[in-house]
């Protein structure tokens, strides 16, 4: 493995790490998410007995995304090392 | 010896008739809608399959609910509906499954209906709450059975605070219950995933004086 090959391993391994990171950092939830749901309970509703839940647009990093990232990072990396190997003069 | 038993026995009969609805200083017959123009009335549920847990919202909600004030285990009648159009999960494509004919058929049955028939177990838990099992007729996916679900209602006069709402008195609408899947015949398939069977429906609703 030559220094380029090197160089595109540490980016491959790290652009994966930092996925997993941004994954396990979103809570680790298993579908990529746009809304949450929060709980709302004004005085009245106090009253009233209720408790109302509303969608707030929200993004979360699902672990959809995170291997979907990791195999277009594999296969980016493999090509790159590929193209970059040292090529034998016979 | 025979006036303090008739004492007794009208106490009793006035204890239990108070028992049987609100006791707040108001009577006669009212009627409440559910139809809420800003969409704050709503029914949520929650299920698990074994990737992840799904929580979903219905803001599509209309229906009625009429008794007699101070009796409401005898005279209590009404409906409330739920547009499965406005079912939310908080992923699209899960959405859109939710709704199409293989789940719910939203084409097919837009709505999901409660026909309440009648009110038991009355209990009086504050002069303005009272707490029971409503019976009444369950439709989910062009299927009726009937049912009995827990139920909280808690009756509020106007004031300055429920004006913010809506004007007249308000009724808050409290009940969580379980819906069996295939008792209806929805398969508990979604993208992929086997749903739980049981389904848990909440509803809090706020009927506002007609």
């Amino acid at each position: 493995m030559n220094r380029v090959q090197k160089q595109v391993l540490l980016v491959t391994i790290a652009i994966i790490a930092v996925s997993f990171l941004l994954w396990i950092a979103y809570g680790g939830e298993i579908f990529t998410k746009y809304k949450m749901l929060v709980e709302t309970q004004s005085e009245l509703d106090k009253q009233l007995g209720i408790t109302n839940k509303e969608w707030v647009d929200t993004f979360i990093w699902g672990l959809d995304y995170t291997l979907i990232i990791t195999g277009i990072t594999v296969v980016a990396g493999g090509i790159m090392m590929f193209l970059k190997r040292d090529k034998q003069t016979s | 010896m025979r006036f303090i038993f008739s004492v007794l026995f009208f106490a009793l009969m006035t204890f239990s008739l108070s028992a049987q609805g609100f006791n707040n200083g108001v009577s006669g017959e009212k009627t409440f809608t559910f139809f809420d123009k800003a969409g704050r009335n709503q029914a949520t549920f929650f299920s698990t399959t074994p990737l992840e847990d799904i929580n979903g919202t219905a803001n599509g909600i209309d229906g009625t609910v009429s008794f007699d004030v101070t009796n409401i285990a005898k005279t209590i009648k009404g409906h409330v509906k739920v547009e499965v159009n406005s079912m939310q999960t908080g992923i699209d494509l899960r959405d859109s499954h939710l709704k199409s004919p293989n789940w719910l058929d939203a084409e097919t049955h837009p709505e999901i209906r409660f026909e309440l028939t009648g009110m038991k177990d009355v209990k009086s838990e504050a002069d303005n709450k009272i707490s029971g099992t409503a019976t009444g007729n369950f439709t989910l996916h062009g299927v009726t059975k009937e049912i009995s679900v827990p139920v909280t209602f808690i009756y509020l006069k106007e004031s300055e605070d429920t004006k913010k709402r809506a004007p007249g008195d308000l009724l808050g609408v409290n009940s969580k219950f379980n819906v069996k899947l295939s008792d209806y015949g929805v398969q508990n398939d979604i993208i992929g995933n086997k749903v739980a069977e049981n389904i848990e429906v909440t509803f809090n609703v706020v009927g506002t004086v007609k």
